[in-house]
């Protein structure tokens, strides 16, 4: 199921990381993917019941700018 | 350094949203159709519950269609109270997955979805644009949070000019031994108490000047005297703060009320308005 988030909220929501870009729906791999995917270091965060989960550490593996590593927090 | 994680692990138990429906079963409420009023007792995690958070919030010049953050917005109980009293959109975040789900879950009860949001996110990493709020408030959260340079500095950011910030913390008065557990930390490893002059600097430093400032160390003692002494009569009540403060709720209040009256912590509210 994709993302379903209030217009108004992802207006100011935004990724925690320092570039503080814009969130999109989905992840790379599955654009209807329970995730938001960050325009800039592009760390993917999973939504939990609707509950954006928008921490550094709890970034999806693989995703962000450590994903060569294998490495998703910062 | 403290990881949020830590910080999560001493407010999680697991079980905190069944707990407080069966609590609320026990007093004949429909949990499908709660009145957010009767959830104070409980989803109003500081030293004198909704009396404290009034009063705070009377000093930030609310009005309706203001969009207002709060930072470690626990059960969501300010949360709720913002978007009912002053009619303001309203984003919560905590660190703790528990207490996001459980303010979710509340306020979707209490039909106020639309105007209250909650997010897990860390205070000191927020996830939001420069300027998207207009009001930023925050109770008892400071004292788990080591570095309030960068508290302040996100808060600021995402802050209007001439927003405003409203705290209120346990900040450190005078010279003393604090005895552990206390409601915000099982040991002195993750608590991080500062003075009143430190918060000033820092939130100088931040951009965000401090406009007016208030001890509320007589207040606090007043309040929880007062629960003290309604538990000793009445027993413990069924909705209550008791089912959030695990373990050992007694222990972790007399330790709190005693360092309050040594004058070793006050709880302290600042208003400060972002330049």
């Amino acid at each position: 199921m994709a993302v379903d988030l209030d217009a108004a909220l992802m207006e100011i929501l935004a990724c925690p990381c320092p570039a503080h870009a814009q969130l999109r729906s989905g992840t790379a791999a599955d654009p209807d993917a329970d995730a938001l995917t960050c325009t800039a270091c592009g760390r993917s965060f999973p939504v939990t019941d609707g509950i954006p989960v928008l921490l550094l550490h709890e970034a999806l593996p693989g995703t962000g700018p450590d994903a060569d590593s294998g490495g998703g927090g910062g | 350094m403290v990881s949020d994680q830590t910080i999560a692990d001493h407010y999680s138990q697991g079980e905190l949203g069944r707990k407080i429906l069966n609590a609320l079963m026990t007093l004949g409420v429909d949990p499908e159709h709660l009145d957010p009023d009767q959830l104070a007792t409980v989803d109003e995690f500081h030293i004198g519950g909704r009396q404290a958070t009034v009063e705070l919030l009377d000093q930030l010049d609310l009005h309706p269609a203001l969009r207002v953050l709060d930072v470690g917005s626990g059960l969501g109980g300010t949360a709720r109270y913002l978007a009912r009293r002053h009619g303001v959109e309203v984003t919560g975040v905590d660190v703790t997955a528990e207490y996001v789900e459980v303010a979710t879950s509340l306020t979707r009860r209490s039909g106020l979805s639309k105007l209250v949001q909650f997010r897990q996110a860390s205070a000191t990493t927020l996830p939001f644009s420069d300027g998207s709020f207009d009001r930023v408030c925050m109770l008892h959260v400071g004292m788990n949070i080591s570095d309030k340079a960068a508290l302040f500095a996100e808060i600021r950011r995402v802050l209007v000019v001439g927003g405003r910030f409203g705290i209120y913390d346990l900040m450190r008065v005078g010279p003393g031994e604090i005895s552990y557990p206390v409601p915000w930390a099982g040991s002195s490893a993750t608590s991080f108490l500062m003075e009143p002059h430190r918060y000033r600097e820092l939130l100088t430093q931040a951009g965000l000047p401090v406009q007016t400032e208030r001890d509320r160390r007589g207040f606090g003692i007043g309040a929880l005297h007062e629960v003290r002494a309604r538990v000793a009569r009445d027993g413990l009540p069924a909705l209550g703060l008791h089912l959030v403060m695990v373990p050992e709720p007694a222990l972790k209040i007399a330790n709190m009320l005693d360092s309050l009256e040594r004058a070793v912590l006050a709880p302290t509210e600042m208003i400060a308005i972002a330049q």
